[in-house]
């Protein structure tokens, strides 16, 4: 038995170095085993050592073990490691456990112990584990110490000393696996993550260009089921195929879209046209297998569908590095090849190929489609030329026969069922004369519309369109021939009739003012058309047909042509309104032989105007013009145009119609201006009596008159008369009594006398020969006496304290008696006596619902108001007879006077008063307010304050327009300018219904609140001083705004 | 009643009243605005808006008379000119005017110059 091996002496030295050796030399799980079982056994002596690696992320262990370990063994000691670190505080030592006889130890194997006894001849029975842990306290693995080889027991106190040293040796260890493999965890991990990278990147290159493919797909199958042209589809493909693959020249063969085939190159990159051409022999030559024929390479036509556009020349060696030919098929039929030509690419990818493949399917079902498209139309086509009418030849493009159609052989007189051969028809054009026309046609491809030629007593008319396909490649010329003779005869009578209408439509239009002139050209006209010189028209006029215009024919010479039955042939189209037309006049059965003039043929026919029977036309052939014939189709084409000579006509009368009526108006105009300013335009301004004054005019204008005569004493003389008689010359007579009243009453002051010499003056002038029945009355505003007398007038009312009686004298109308014996009386009035003049018409009025008005009205009228003034009283009488008249004719003047006593008046006296009726039009807004202008600077308001008073006036008459009269045109608005010493009044009154309460009163303070009227309603009341509105006046209301006259320094306005 | 816009400055229009046209093609002569011609006004502004020219300066010189269906015009000018964020102001309105401005409040909503530079300045 050699001698055990002497224990090494501890050195801390020795220990040192292990530890070293860990962070120095151990790259790796394995070496670091190595160290530390060096470590054990040059520093302590211990070679049988026994180490388990655990991985802490994983459930793996790594054993380096040469002596049986039970795993319960194992397994206690994990678990007691664990329960230690879970309870360790950080600075508590590393423990070990030290079992001192495995035989009595639970977790023993006893059949392993024993293995390992008979194998070392030995029984070792105590064993040391100490737990590798990691630095955070991780167990990394475990060390099991015991000594078979040495066949020694570690002995507890044995170890006691070693143990610090072994612990720190085996930390040490732990440590540095530790930070192995955290190390070889992150190698590991970025290790993965870059291959997990350049799959991601591989998948994503993948799937972008299966989303490439898809999505060029989809668009392009959508484009390509649209699209009804090969050239089209094959672009389209191609331009699908670009965006997957981005070849450089792809080249698609058709076989039979067009005679000889079609090659459509698309050149992406720039070559020279040797690569090109290279490319077309390759898909020619893939192509060969499949075609039964063989190809002539010269005759398949070359098209560019996309050449890229470069400056640099192309370099001579590019070449073709791959290409692939995929072959275009629709139904086992070989529609054509695709080639694909690459520089870069070596060779075209599976994927390329099968998108490729995917390609050549849609554009072989898209083709497919269009050439079964073009058989069914190409029948159906050739089906209906031959059902056609017009003659059809079609050519082909080098000039072969395609088709006649059974129409055109007919026209050019062939016979039905021989084979016609393209000489034949050549033949035929030189016959024509058009041959080279046709030539020319055909080779320049300009077409021609509506040739005509002659041919075998027919017109033929030739039209030659060359025809082309959907992608205008031009497959023939069309020759269509068609039969004009029947359209050729009408359409020279449409267009004679056509330019007589013309004619006939401009000289109504130069001669439409005078019938006579009109008529007589228009028969010239006439008898031009129908190329005779004997004629008449007659015009209706009041019942009967009056001869206008003849030529040579009077009315007593063609009435003489009868019927056999004695009806002269004139009565006859009179009755039934209906064209006669006898032609061979002399040998008709019909018509009566005997006649002034003898008559080859004669034309009687009505004019009408729309649906009345207006006029008749004569047309005549004498037996002399014998080389003369009314032909039918002119007759027919004098027919069409009668209607027109019947608008001109009626045109022309009613023309004159109107001339006349103009001249009416006018006449009545002038006699109402006339009238109007023989009126008063101010009633005189008197301190204790209201005046006041209307004059309503009927219609037709009247001879009504009123007037204010200041007289020399100071007196006011009263006038109302009512002249006999209507329109001008009563106007002129008013004129003339107006001047005869004032130059001669002025200084008389008896009624009486007044009459007396008016009379005297009357009867003398020859030129007047008129009665006029007049009213005359003088007041004395001062004693208030009134004296009047009457000249046969309607008597003048008089109202006082309740009670009505007559003011009236005895006495004829002005001018109707030498001596007219005419008396006065007198009267003194009191405070609130009134006194009316009216004229007859006042008190005999009758509207249309057969209402009357009479005196009671009047009184009534008068009762009611009579606490009124005398001004406010006539505009309430004024408005009665509005509603009174509303709608009805108005058929005599209303005229009336008005007078009351009004001492306490006294202040309230305007000085001027200016009225002005206006209509209920926006335009009248702005008259009224220049009128305001005139009237407000004239008495001496600034110019602002003219400016608000305007305004203010202005915001009232737009609510009446607005509100009152809700936008209608025709109502009456009536304004008076009251002018005081010290204030402008102006009242304003309408007749409409009431506005309503809100819109005239100021209640909002604030823009906002403004709506509508509003912000008219606050600015009249901002503008002036006094606002007041009284409504409910039968109809209407009436507003007055006041502004006050601050004489001397004038105050802005805030 | 003639009217003149013009384009002063990005898109600010400026636009110009004036009873007839000088011959200089340029409106002159003193104005009503009233109830008779304001709905001509009215259709002349709303077309700027249509246009979306929402930035007006209204060149009042030659106004030498509003009504309240003048002032109604501008306001509502004004108010759609603020409703699609733009904006009108009142050029050199006449003394009267102002002072009708002023008694309806209307001059506290619209902004009312004296120099289109101001104005100018006050829509940019």
């Amino acid at each position: 038995m050699p001698p055990l091996p002497l224990r090494p002496k501890f050195s801390k030295r020795k220990l040192d170095i292990c530890c070293k050796s860990f962070s120095e030399k151990g790259q790796s799980a394995e070496e670091l085993v190595r160290l530390l079982k060096n470590g054990l056994a040059t520093v302590f002596g211990y070679r049988d050592s026994d180490i388990i690696l655990y991985d802490p992320t994983s459930t793996t262990k790594t054993s380096y073990v040469h002596h049986t370990i039970s795993e319960k063994e194992i397994q206690w000691i994990v678990e007691q490691t664990k329960e230690w670190a879970l309870f360790a505080t950080a600075d508590q030592a590393i423990p070990h456990w030290y079992i001192d006889d495995r035989t009595h130890w639970i977790h023993t194997d006893p059949d392993q112990l024993r293995q390992d006894c008979n194998h070392y001849s030995w029984h070792c029975r105590d064993q040391l584990f100490i737990p590798i842990l990691s630095e955070e306290r991780y167990m990394l693995g475990l060390v099991r110490l015991q000594e078979w080889a040495d066949k020694r027991l570690l002995t507890e106190k044995k170890i006691r000393t070693q143990l610090p040293h072994l612990m720190t040796l085996v930390h040490k260890m732990g440590c540095a696996l530790d930070n192995v493999s955290i190390h070889q965890k992150i190698e590991l991990l970025v290790a993965e993550k870059h291959s997990l990278k350049q799959r991601i990147q591989q998948d994503m290159r993948d799937l972008d260009r299966r989303l490439l493919e898809l999505t060029v797909l989809y668009d392009t199958s959508n484009a390509l089921s649209h699209s009804l042209s090969y050239s089209q589809v094959v672009a389209l493909g191609m331009e699908a195929i670009y965006k997957v693959l981005k070849f450089d020249v792809g080249a698609v063969f058709l076989v039979d879209f067009v005679t000889g085939g079609e090659i459509i190159t698309r050149i992406n990159t720039p070559v020279e046209s040797e690569f090109v051409k290279k490319a077309h022999a390759n898909v020619l030559a893939a192509c060969m297998p499949f075609l039964k024929r063989k190809l002539d390479i010269n005759r398949v036509r070359v098209t560019m569908g996309y050449h890229i556009r470069s400056n640099s020349t192309p370099s001579s060696d590019i070449i073709i590095q791959s290409f692939a030919n995929i072959p275009i098929l629709f139904k086992e039929e070989l529609l054509g090849m695709l080639n694909m030509c690459s520089i870069e690419k070596t060779s075209f990818s599976k994927n390329d190929l099968t998108f490729l493949h995917t390609m050549a399917n849609q554009l072989a079902s898209h083709l497919g489609r269009l050439k079964m498209m073009r058989k069914i139309e190409k029948s159906k086509v050739s089906a209906l030329l031959k059902s056609m009418n017009e003659g059809i030849i079609m050519l082909g493009v080098e000039s072969t026969l395609e088709f006649i159609n059974p129409a055109a052989k007919k026209l050019l007189a062939y016979e039905d069922n021989t084979k016609v051969l393209l000489e034949d028809i050549w033949q035929t054009f030189k016959k024509l004369e058009i041959e080279t026309l046709v030539h020319r046609c055909i080779q320049d491809g300009k077409n021609i519309s509506s040739y005509e030629v002659p041919y075998k007593n027919q017109i033929l008319l030739l039209d030659i369109t060359k025809v082309n396909d959907t992608e205008q490649h031009k497959i023939g010329t069309v020759i269509v021939l068609r039969d004009a003779t029947k359209s050729h005869h009408t359409n020279r009578i449409n267009s004679r009739r056509l330019e007589v209408i013309s004619r006939l439509n401009m000289i109504i239009k130069s001669f439409s003012a005078d019938l006579d002139d009109l008529l007589t050209v228009v028969l010239e006209f006439i008898l031009g058309v129908a190329n005779v010189e004997t004629g008449a028209i007659q015009v209706l006029q009041e019942g009967v047909f009056v001869t206008k215009v003849h030529s040579n024919f009077p009315d007593k010479i063609f009435n003489s042509y009868r019927f056999k039955n004695g009806q002269p042939i004139v009565k006859y189209v009179i009755d039934n309104q209906q064209l006669v037309f006898i032609e061979n006049y002399r040998n008709s059965p019909n018509v009566h032989s005997y006649s002034k003039v003898a008559l080859e043929e004669y034309v009687c026919m009505p004019i009408m105007a729309k649906n009345d029977f207006i006029g008749i036309v004569h047309l005549a052939r004498k037996a002399e013009d014998l080389d003369r014939r009314i032909a039918e189709d002119d007759v027919t084409t004098i027919a069409t145009i009668t209607p027109l000579i019947g608008t001109a006509i009626r045109n022309a009368f009613l023309y004159q119609e109107t001339l006349e009526k103009q001249k009416l108006e006018q006449e009545l105009r002038v006699a109402n201006e006339i009238q109007n300013k023989l009126l008063p335009e101010h009633l005189p301004q008197l301190s204790k009596v209201s005046l006041g004054a209307i004059s309503l005019p009927a219609r037709v204008i009247g001879g009504d008159y009123y007037d204010f005569i200041k007289l020399q004493d100071g007196n006011l003389g009263i006038v109302i008369a009512d002249i006999v008689g209507k329109g001008i010359p009563a106007g002129l007579f008013m004129a003339m009594l107006k001047s005869i009243l004032h130059t001669h009453l002025v200084p008389i002051s008896s009624p009486k006398q007044a009459l007396t010499q008016l009379n005297t003056l009357l009867i003398r002038d020859r030129v007047i020969s008129k009665y006029v029945p007049l009213f005359y009355g003088i007041l004395n505003p001062v004693t208030n006496v009134f004296t009047y007398a009457n000249a046969g007038h309607e008597p003048a009312l008089y109202f006082s304290k309740g009670q009505f009686s007559d003011l009236d004298t005895d006495g004829f109308p002005l001018g109707s008696l030498e001596n007219g014996n005419y008396e006065e009386k007198s009267i003194q009035l009191s405070d609130h006596d009134w006194i009316l003049l009216f004229t007859d018409g006042v008190i005999e009025a009758r509207n249309e619902k057969k209402d009357s008005f009479d005196h009671i009205q009047l009184k009534n009228l008068l009762k009611k108001s009579s606490q009124s003034d005398a001004d406010s009283f006539v505009g309430t009488v004024a408005a009665y007879f509005k509603t009174f008249y509303h709608l009805s004719k108005q058929h005599d003047d209303l005229t009336m006077v008005a007078l009351k006593i009004d001492v306490s008046k006294k202040n309230n006296t305007p000085l001027k008063t200016t009225k002005k009726t206006v209509l209920s039009t926006k335009q009248a807004v702005k008259e009224i307010r220049n009128l305001c202008h005139n009237i407000a600077t004239e008495m001496g308001f600034d110019e602002s304050t003219v400016f608000n008073i305007k305004l203010a006036l202005n915001e009232a008459h737009a609510n009446i327009i607005e509100h009152a009269y809700e936008g209608r045109l025709d109502e009456e608005i009536v304004f008076k300018f009251l002018v005081y010493e010290d204030r402008l009044d102006i009242k304003i009154r309408d007749f409409g219904p009431d506005i309503e309460k809100k819109t005239t009163k100021s209640r909002a303070e604030h823009l906002d609140q403004l709506e509508g009227s509003g912000l008219g309603i606050f600015l009249i009341h901002s503008l002036v001083d006094k606002v007041e509105y009284t409504s409910g006046i039968s109809p209407g209301s009436e507003l007055i705004i006041s502004k006050k006259l601050t004489k001397g320094v004038q105050h802005e306005n805030p | 009643m003639k009217i003149h816009k013009v384009i002063c400055e990005k898109d600010i229009i400026k636009i110009l009243i004036g009873a007839e046209l000088s011959d200089d093609n340029l409106p002159k002569g003193n104005m009503e605005l009233d109830i008779e011609n304001q709905s001509q006004f009215v259709e002349e502004i709303n077309d700027l808006f249509v246009e979306e020219h929402i930035r007006v300066i209204l060149d009042m010189r030659y106004i030498n008379y509003i009504d309240s269906s003048g002032l109604w015009a501008l306001f509502e000018g004004y108010k759609t000119a603020s409703q699609k964020k733009g904006k009108l102001v009142l050029l050199n309105p006449t003394q009267d005017v102002k002072r009708v401005l002023d008694i309806t409040k209307m001059s506290s909503k619209i902004q009312i110059f004296e120099s289109e530079e101001e104005a100018l300045e006050a829509l940019q």
